[in-house]
């Protein structure tokens, strides 16, 4: 009865013993925290390829998260040890994961813009280049313009039509852009105003020099100046086609303006009479005062004042 | 565990245990324990797996389904040397399973 009795309390024993060690403990609510970040851990380095990147790590990861999924469930085990050997785990499959994936990643090729304002410019004139990009880290300009930043402004002044082209550079390579600037030529300058030459002085082939009396401040024609008037007519129809100008002076005495009108009033009215008398052609005869300029005598005296009233009949050449 | 049959039988000759049933549960008790004992032999034939693999080239060729295999081994000794069979078994299955599969993808055969 004894033994019966010993035999039982070994079977209850080792039943309590059984259930005891059969019974899972229950998580709390931290732990289930914890394994989910670290599932989530090895989900995301799984993801992003951790199988070809860090096999290793991620096996023992799993393999930490097993081991620390049961000794938590053991009733008699302490779980955070555990725990924290599988976030290690993770973090460790993380860090030799993420490395590898960004080196995988596919990069952006970079963007890059350039224009010019204006982009027509005169020669001398300079237009400002602008340009923008997007994944580049550095940017050059050519023609001499050099490394700029991926972004920015700068003043060119080209001597003629250039092209600029940018280049920017970037992880996913390189892009360029081009614009032209279009350099028109000074615009011609005005023309100077032509000085019109003087006319040549027709050259003088013959001249007669009539002393007409006038009567004073007059430029009637009196009847004792017609044979000296003849005389003219007999001149110029030696030069038939030649062209006369018939100029007339005066002494110093007077205006000046006065002297100009009656000498000019003269030698029209001798013009007069060579066309009227003399059949020439008027529009062979020029005629003009020069009031007392080109004196031949002396107007201090009469015979000077005399000589210099006067009347000159010029045969001109061609 | 013939001698403890044999025991059974003792008490049952000396009449203070006269239940059968009594005997089947020291028999399925002590089967049991027998049970636990066989994990040993489980994780050498695990670890035997493994070492094929690794002669397959695992290691390099899946690398991650060898250390999987290699983890678990560890972690089924832990167990047995801690005396969790139960533990130890799930782990040496988990052990010999990637290095299964790590010896198929290594190109050394299912077994």
């Amino acid at each position: 009865m004894r033994n019966r009795h010993l035999f039982l309390f070994v079977m209850v024993l080792l039943a309590a013993f059984l259930a005891v060690g059969c019974g899972a403990r229950q998580l709390t609510k931290g732990e289930i925290d914890q394994f989910d970040g670290i599932s989530a851990k090895i989900a995301k380095a799984e993801r992003m390829g951790a199988k070809e990147c860090a096999p290793k790590e991620l096996a023992n990861a799993k393999v930490e998260l097993d081991y620390a999924r049961h000794e938590a469930s053991e009733p008699w085990e302490t779980a955070q040890p555990f725990i924290k050997t599988a976030d290690k785990a993770a973090d460790d499959l993380l860090a030799k994961t993420t490395p590898c994936w960004e080196a995988k990643q596919v990069k952006p090729a970079p963007l890059v813009k350039l224009s010019a304002n204006p982009d027509t410019i005169e020669a001398g004139k300079c237009a400002t280049l602008s340009w923008s990009s997007t994944n580049a880290s550095s940017a050059s300009i050519d023609q001499g313009i050099g490394s700029m930043d991926p972004s920015g402004t700068r003043q060119v002044c080209p001597a003629s039509t250039t092209i600029y082209t940018i280049t920017a550079t970037g992880d996913g390579g390189s892009r360029t852009a081009s614009t032209t600037i279009i350099v028109n030529p000074p615009p011609p300058p005005l023309p100077e105003p032509v000085k019109e030459a003087p006319p040549a002085a027709p050259k003088v082939i013959d001249r007669l020099t009539l002393h007409i009396n006038f009567d004073t401040a007059k430029s009637d024609i009196r009847k004792a100046a017609i044979p000296e008037l003849e005389k003219a007519v007999a001149f110029v129809k030696k030069y038939p086609n030649s062209k006369i100008s018939v100029e007339g002076y005066t002494d110093n005495q007077g205006s000046d303006k006065y002297n100009l009108g009656l000498s000019d009033r003269r030698a029209q009215a001798v013009k007069k009479y060579l066309v009227d008398k003399g059949d020439v052609k008027a529009d062979r005869i020029t005629a003009m005062g020069k009031g007392k300029a080109n004196p031949v005598g002396d107007n201090k005296t009469e015979k000077g004042r005399f000589e210099n009233r006067r009347v000159e009949v010029l045969i001109l050449g061609e | 565990m013939i001698g403890i049959i044999r025991d059974a039988n003792l008490f049952k000759r000396r009449g203070t245990m006269k239940r059968p049933w009594v005997v089947l549960m020291a028999i399925v008790l002590i089967a049991g324990l027998a049970a636990g004992c066989a994990t040993a032999n489980a994780i050498q034939n695990a670890r035997e797996s493994l070492d094929k693999a690794k002669a397959a080239g695992a290691e390099a060729k899946t690398p991650f389904e060898y250390y999987a295999a290699k983890g678990y081994l560890n972690k089924a000794s832990l167990e047995a040397e801690e005396g969790d069979c139960k533990a130890a078994n799930t782990f040496t299955k988990e052990s010999k399973a990637y290095s299964a599969k790590a010896l198929e993808k290594a190109g050394g055969g299912t077994k």
